[in-house]
């Protein structure tokens, strides 16, 4: 008990001296395999040299980063790269910005960065190496635009749909096919239909595990979160106010948020897809890389996916992922812009993809790349799902709505902004606090973060 | 200080003599090691922050502005300061007299175990504090889960109310306070260690007099071990006022495996601080927090040491 702040010099010293000498690994040209070579990638850029990659895995990574920086290796023989071998992390990046020269960073976050001033424009990269923007999916790109600058390259493109277990939902005497998820009476009428037959979770908003999937209830209901150009909150508005009272409700039939977790916490192992095999748990929107856990674990069992649909019918989902930008600090802007372009391009991502088909032994449901060009190859050249067509079907459906995605814009203080909105909802899911009243607070609290942030 | 004192001082180190000077110096050597860590480590970060506070310092880009009072008017408007300080005070007012309390017990009944078994309880009572935070945390998660955790399938077992310590805003410091509770080795250690001093005459005297256990353990053994009291009750209160560590991990942490349930009833003081200086990247503002918390200890421990004088015998004073 006698841990206390006064460890945490101390302790940020001891961090500052394990990540020098600790886990960064390094990558020169010590590559093997073939992949495609993209032509004319380096563009105009002086690639040479050192660089460091924060946020950026290699040796502790998968097939789908080390495809991309296998290709990037390949093409620059010369250039040496080092990793950080980790995730992003705020208080790791505090410590590592100043000796990164590339940063991984969500995309969502990356106005807090850009109006710290460490994140360097990306116009000159972009016209040197050649690359051009309309390879990448709208929705990424205009996420990492601030104030009409590009400050990163998209890297991976996750979008949300409902899954569903058909077997629960045939019990229950719904129609899966004609379930209305437009409707969200018929959502809640499914929730308790479900969980009368026995469900433990009959249908989860997926709005408890830090607000997850809330931005798209409010989009869904012609709402808002915040600005385009992240700079006015727009949490005290009755379309957030509204998609609010409807997501407690929900959680309200299970006797309130605690009762809800607990039940949604027997449901089983998330990751082996217990809650399709052991039918335990309805519907739920969640991104497709869940798709390869159910491939991992159960590809045969039943369920079906089902495109997230706003309150008029029309197919919306959110789109997330990570950016490369470059750090305004580097003293090898050239090099990183080269690394950031070339594992980006679509000769990186179908590189990913063949050594991911090759290390895969069951059925695997491809990579989910920013770029739009190697999405499109990928899903026609490496995946194919023939031999399980409920895993196809679910597949199609979230790649035809790639181009129906939003984005959260970024805003100045991007982190602020989304645990006010985080300590909203909790509280209203809670029975702390009523929708409306909550959301005025978080919306004065994440306002007056963001002007004292842009100021 | 008036000019005659300070030449009075001066001709009093004047007038050592140079065994004594060489003594001094001795002893200045073998404390620099300390004295340097407390410049580097504790005095110099103490006066950063203080002028960081008056700052709005951004850590990432190194750059801050001079912003007057402007931090500390801040905190008056900010609700989440309020929320923090009284989760942090409830949870306080609640581990701090148990902890003493129960380290007491188990202090008690650990000096009346003898024989070759005394050293091995002594350990197992001690080795949750060697346990590192973050494992503490999250074995936690793990014993505290419902309905799945060990702790309520044994209170289902025993058909007692199972509630949802990681999930139920109403639970949720009482868990953090029985999970705190597992880690008080040190206390019961330091108690063990003074009621090895109380001297066995005094009982034997007390016991020809009459007196029963009771009356022994309130007029012989709690006034001869106050101090010891009066220590781990200051200690635990300092650091039950700066719980980061296992909280963070359970409710704050990238990987927690607990919901966002914790976001209001497990945002203590210092996890608010924190997330102010590294993740809101506001320096300037975590450290205008952490001067109002230094305020508070030493306040609180202030209050403490005078209600000492009232309740703790020193012997020899």
């Amino acid at each position: 008990m006698n841990r206390s702040i006064r460890w945490i010099a101390p302790l940020l010293l001891a961090c500052l001296i394990l990540a020098a000498c600790g886990p960064n690994r390094e990558r020169d040209e010590d590559n093997q395999g073939e992949g495609p070579r993209a032509s004319g990638s380096a563009g105009e850029l002086d690639a040479s040299g050192q660089i460091f990659a924060y946020g950026v895995s290699y040796e502790t990574s998968d097939e789908i980063a080390q495809g991309r920086i296998d290709y990037f290796t390949e093409e620059f023989p010369d250039v040496r790269v080092q990793f950080s071998e980790s995730n992003f992390d705020e208080q790791q990046f505090l410590t590592a910005a100043r000796r990164a020269d590339v940063v991984s960073v969500p995309r969502e976050r990356i106005g807090s960065y850009v109006a710290s001033g460490v994140l360097e424009p990306l116009e000159d990269c972009i016209a040197r190496s050649g690359i051009s923007l309309d390879l990448y999916y709208p929705a990424s790109v205009e996420q990492v635009t601030v104030d009409g600058s590009v400050y990163g390259i998209p890297l991976d493109y996750v979008v949300t749909n409902w899954l569903i277990d058909t077997d629960l939902f045939e019990e229950a005497g719904i129609d899966p096919e004609t379930w209305d998820v437009s409707d969200w009476d018929a959502i809640a009428e499914a929730n308790r239909a479900l969980r009368d037959v026995g469900a433990l979770v009959g249908v989860d908003p997926k709005v408890s595990d830090e607000g997850d999937r809330f931005p798209m209830w409010v989009r869904a209901n012609g709402g808002r979160m915040i600005s385009e150009d992240g700079r006015e909150s727009l949490l005290d508005t009755p379309e957030v106010a509204e998609a609010l009272s409807f997501v407690k409700s929900i959680i309200d039939d299970y006797g309130g948020h605690s009762n809800f977790l607990d039940d949604r916490g027997a449901t089983g192992d998330f990751f082996s897809a217990e809650q399709f095999t052991e039918d335990t748990e309805g519907a739920f929107p969640i991104q497709q890389w869940y798709l390869n856990v159910v491939a991992g674990s159960a590809p045969d069992t039943n369920f079906m996916a089902k495109p997230f649909l706003d309150r008029q019918g029309n197919p919306l989902t959110m789109a997330e992922g990570n950016a490369y930008a470059i750090m305004a600090s580097s003293d090898n802007k050239d090099t990183a812009c080269a690394f950031i372009t070339a594992t980006t391009s679509t000769d990186a991502w179908l590189r990913a993809a063949e050594m991911r088909q090759k290390a895969s032994e069951g059925p695997q449901t491809g990579t989910a790349p920013a770029n739009r060009e190697a999405t499109e190859r990928i899903f026609a050249e490496y995946v194919d799902l023939s031999e399980h067509p409920e895993l196809d079907a679910a597949m199609q459906v979230y790649l035809d709505t790639l181009e129906n995605a939003f984005y959260v814009p970024t805003s100045p203080a991007a982190e602020e902004f989304r645990r006010a909105w985080i300590g909203a909802v909790t509280s209203v899911l809670n029975g702390e606090a009523e929708p409306e009243e909550a959301l005025r607070q978080a919306d004065e609290e994440a306002q007056s973060a963001i002007d004292s942030a842009g100021s | 200080m008036s000019s005659d004192t300070a030449a009075g001082r001066a001709d009093k180190v004047s007038r050592w003599s140079a065994a004594e000077r060489r003594t001094l110096l001795w002893a200045l050597l073998f404390l620099s090691p300390w004295i340097v860590g407390f410049v580097i480590f504790t005095a110099g970060p103490m006066l950063w922050s203080l002028w960081l506070s008056f700052t709005d310092y951004n850590p990432l880009s190194g750059q801050g502005d001079f912003i007057g009072l402007d931090n500390y008017a801040r905190m008056l408007e900010d609700r989440r300061v309020g929320l923090s300080l009284w989760n942090t005070l409830y949870f306080s007012v609640l581990y701090v007299p148990l902890s003493v309390t129960l380290g007491l017990g188990l202090a008690m009944l650990l000096n009346g175990v003898g024989g070759r078994f005394a050293g091995s309880f002594r350990t197992a009572f001690y080795l949750p504090n060697v346990t590192p935070a973050v494992a503490v945390g999250t074995l936690f998660l793990l014993i505290l889960n419902n309905p799945n955790g060990l702790l309520n399938q044994a209170l289902a077992a025993l058909r007692l109310p199972t509630p949802s310590w990681l999930n139920d805003p109403d639970w949720i410091k009482n868990g953090i306070v029985l999970m705190m509770l597992w880690s008080i080795g040190g206390t019961v250690v330091i108690l063990f260690a003074a009621l090895r001093n109380v001297p066995a005459e005094l009982y034997e005297a007390a016991r020809v007099d009459g007196a029963g256990p009771i009356q022994r353990l309130l007029n012989v053994t709690l006034p001869m071990i106050s101090g010891a009291i009066f220590f781990v009750l200051v200690i635990n209160t300092v650091a039950s006022l700066q719980l980061f560590s296992e909280v963070y991990t359970m409710f704050f942490g990238q990987r927690t495996g607990a919901s966002a349930a914790g976001e209001s009833s497990a945002l203590f003081y210092v996890v608010y601080l924190f997330r102010n200086a590294f993740e809101f990247l506001r320096m300037g503002y975590a450290s205008a927090l952490g001067w109002l918390l230094f305020v508070i200890v030493v306040l609180i421990t202030f209050f403490q040491f005078r209600l000492s004088k009232r309740f703790v015998y020193y012997e020899g004073e």
